[in-house]
């Protein structure tokens, strides 16, 4: 099992379309992830849990994952969030 | 058959609608519970997760079409809807409470589905707290696979072969995408305004429609109505008279339009004394590009780029690769067109306030355009390099609003310096030279168009806003909106100290506020001298056949006389009474002419 703190980098946080595209990256691997916000924890391959997090700009997340590919899944998800998730700010 | 009625709206897409109203269902009237017996809750189960596997598939068409027709940018949205759809948040609750409950599956989608509609509304996001329509949305598509009749938007098979007016409270960019364009010949909304959804896509569809009609849902039902974009009006149950009326009119506006759009693509407009005239069209979606080419227009003299941020589900920019492709898509379909892109021209009242961070007392004269670009850099930056790299796609031209004087020219030239040594080093080609010029709408760059001239390739007059500023006339403003006035003596002298300043630096002027599309303004401005012109497509035809029947040298008499006059009244008496005379009785404006 791994676990990461990041911090959201980019001005929307966690909106639609940034959680959108978490789902979609963690989908990809048979990893469990699951993210957690003041205590709150969801699946991070659940979309709507992910937007009831309303993890804004800033926030720290907790990212827990564990499976066979699990260093691949964290590295990817970390990626998406430094990129943050390809939006212009 | 009720009797006839009439009910006023905002006209928001011109033109005559003519048909049968068919009434678009709101989810309010909530689906009937029904009790599950023990042996067919299995059955249930399976039957709700049939009807969600073939929602998603229905979405995913409905993403690929509206990627198709109005651009990847609202494509986003149902991909993210498509998700909520797998989610076992969403499902497992459903499947619960069929179990549990033993409930038919309609009944568990919406006791689901509201649940959680009410969690995203108590998020203190404003943003995050409009997901809960979303979910709605998803929440109607399934109920519709599941057979529901209250889920189903349309009952269309019952109604083969008429036309459809179409009546809501409203219309969300999921619902119009799913209109289909050879039923439907208009719609009427009680709820909306000039700028909702609605306007837009039926202006973008090129149908009628009327908006904030109140009243409209209790008052029409499935009868025969008339929905007159031009006017504002909707009929219902029109007497033979008023449909008589009615159906000669559009029959002349469709026969009017044909030949003119004919005569508009077969080439530019000349005047009877020789001189070209530019007439291009303002747009905002790339989808209506189409439009450009349809209506004849010479290219784009202003297309708004804060559209993509402003129509984007989620309110953020597109990324330096979407707008790069958006850009190059609408440039390489235009070439050898200019394509006059306009930098996002944000704050003010449009939808920004997040952009600028704090509430601001007078947005109008607030952080905006330039300004609020010049403010985020990072955002600005951005957009110019997504310019450059798209520009070797065709003729590109880079317009930025707001400008106050020519530090702010300077401050973007500087900008694009660095933005062109980005690509350069990352090997992406960007042509020599890409035009650069300047909006002037602000009174501070008119009366110095002298010194803004030279340090830009080109310039464009605002004219909307530079009215609004120079007569300290809020145009929203009901209570002054008639002080509002483009014929004002202050109004003309501006604008032929910017003519005289761009000729006088040899630099190109247009003139893209809406005051160009009206018949009476438009001799006047080209009077004053200016010869290039830009505004929505559908006008394009008129002021080009328009242009065809004049000539600079009257046209230039009138104006001067009207520089003359004291009074916006008495230049109004004028240009009324010349252009009985000189322009074709078909194309005379209605007084007094108010632009949009």
């Amino acid at each position: 099992m791994l676990e990461e703190t990041i911090t959201l980098k980019n001005r929307l946080g966690l909106h639609a379309r940034a959680a959108a595209k978490l789902v979609h990256t963690a989908a990809g691997f048979e990893s469990k992830v699951t993210v957690t916000k003041d205590g709150d924890e969801v699946d991070g391959k659940s979309i709507l849990g992910l937007l009831l997090l309303a993890a804004s700009k800033g926030t720290s997340l907790l990212l827990r994952v564990e499976g066979k590919d699990e260093k691949e899944t964290l590295a990817a998800v970390k990626d998406l969030v430094e990129r943050r998730f390809d939006e212009s700010e | 058959m009720k009797r006839a009625l009439s009910l006023m709206g905002i006209p928001v897409s011109p033109g005559v609608a003519v048909g049968r109203a068919v009434l678009w269902l709101s989810r309010e009237d909530t689906s009937p519970r029904r009790t599950v017996e023990p042996e067919e809750i299995s059955a249930e189960i399976e039957r709700f997760r049939r009807s969600a596997e073939s929602a998603v598939e229905e979405i995913q068409n409905t993403a690929s079409q509206v990627a198709e027709r109005l651009g990847p940018e609202y494509a986003a949205i149902f991909q993210a809807h498509a998700m909520f759809l797998k989610d076992r948040a969403f499902l497992g609750p459903v499947e619960n409470r069929i179990v549990q409950d033993a409930v038919n599956a309609e009944w568990a989608v919406t006791a689901t589905a509201d649940s959680l509609v009410a969690r995203f509304r108590d998020l203190p996001d404003e943003d995050l707290a409009l997901r809960g329509a979303d979910l709605d949305d998803v929440a109607r598509i399934v109920l519709k696979h599941l057979g529901d009749e209250s889920g189903s938007r349309l009952k269309m098979e019952d109604l083969a072969g008429e036309a459809l007016v179409l009546i809501a409270d409203e219309l969300t960019p999921s619902d119009a995408v799913r209109i289909p364009r050879d039923r439907v010949v208009g719609f009427a909304t009680e709820r909306g305004g000039a700028t909702s959804h609605a306007a837009i896509l039926a202006r973008s569809f090129g149908i009628p429609a009327v908006v904030g009609v109140p009243h409209l849902l209790e008052s029409v039902g499935d009868d025969r109505i008339i929905v007159d974009g031009r006017d504002g009006v909707v009929w219902r149950e029109p007497s033979e008279g008023v449909l008589a009326l009615f159906r000669d009119r559009r029959e002349q506006e469709a026969q009017r339009e044909k030949s003119l759009k004919e005569r508009s693509v077969g080439g530019t407009a000349t005047t009877t004394d020789g001189v070209e005239i530019a007439v291009c069209a303002n747009i905002e979606l790339a989808s209506e590009v189409a439009d450009v080419c349809e209506y004849g227009a010479d290219g784009v003299g202003l297309f708004r780029s804060e559209f993509l941020y402003l129509a984007a589900s989620d309110h953020s920019f597109p990324g330096e690769e979407s707008q790069t492709a958006i850009y190059s898509d609408v440039l390489r379909r235009l070439a050898p067109r200019p394509v006059v892109i306009r930098t996002y021209d944000l704050g003010g009242k449009k939808g920004a306030r997040q952009l600028v961070g704090t509430e601001e007392l007078n947005p109008v004269l607030g952080l905006r355009g330039v300004r609020l670009c010049l403010a985020r850099p990072e955002m600005f930056r951005t957009q110019l390099t997504a310019l450059l790299a798209a520009a070797s796609a065709g003729n590109l031209r880079i317009l930025v609003p707001m400008v106050s004087g020519v530090e702010e020219i300077r401050s973007v030239r500087a900008m694009l310096i660095e933005a062109r040594a980005e690509l350069v080093e990352r090997g992406v080609p960007v042509p020599a030279h890409v035009p650069l010029g300047a909006m002037i709408e602000v009174p501070s760059a008119a009366m110095t168009a002298d010194l803004i001239a030279p340090e830009v390739d080109f310039m464009a007059l605002g004219t909307n806003d530079l009215i609004q500023y120079t007569l300290a006339v809020d145009r929203a403003n009901e209570t002054v909106s008639d002080l509002f006035r483009p014929h004002h003596p202050a109004v003309l002298r501006l604008i032929a100290r910017v003519v005289e300043a761009a000729r006088a630096a040899r630099r190109p002027l247009s003139v893209c506020g809406e005051m160009a599309a009206d018949p009476t303004l438009f001799l006047l401005l080209l009077g004053l001298g200016v010869r290039e012109f830009s505004m929505g497509p559908r006008t394009v035809p008129v002021i080009k056949e328009l242009a065809r029947e004049i000539s600079v040298t009257e046209a230039a008499r009138v104006a001067k006389a009207a520089l003359s006059l004291a009074t916006p009244d008495e230049v109004w008496a004028l240009l009324a009474l010349e252009a009985r005379e000189i322009l074709p009785s078909a194309r005379r404006s209605r007084v007094p002419a108010v632009p949009a």
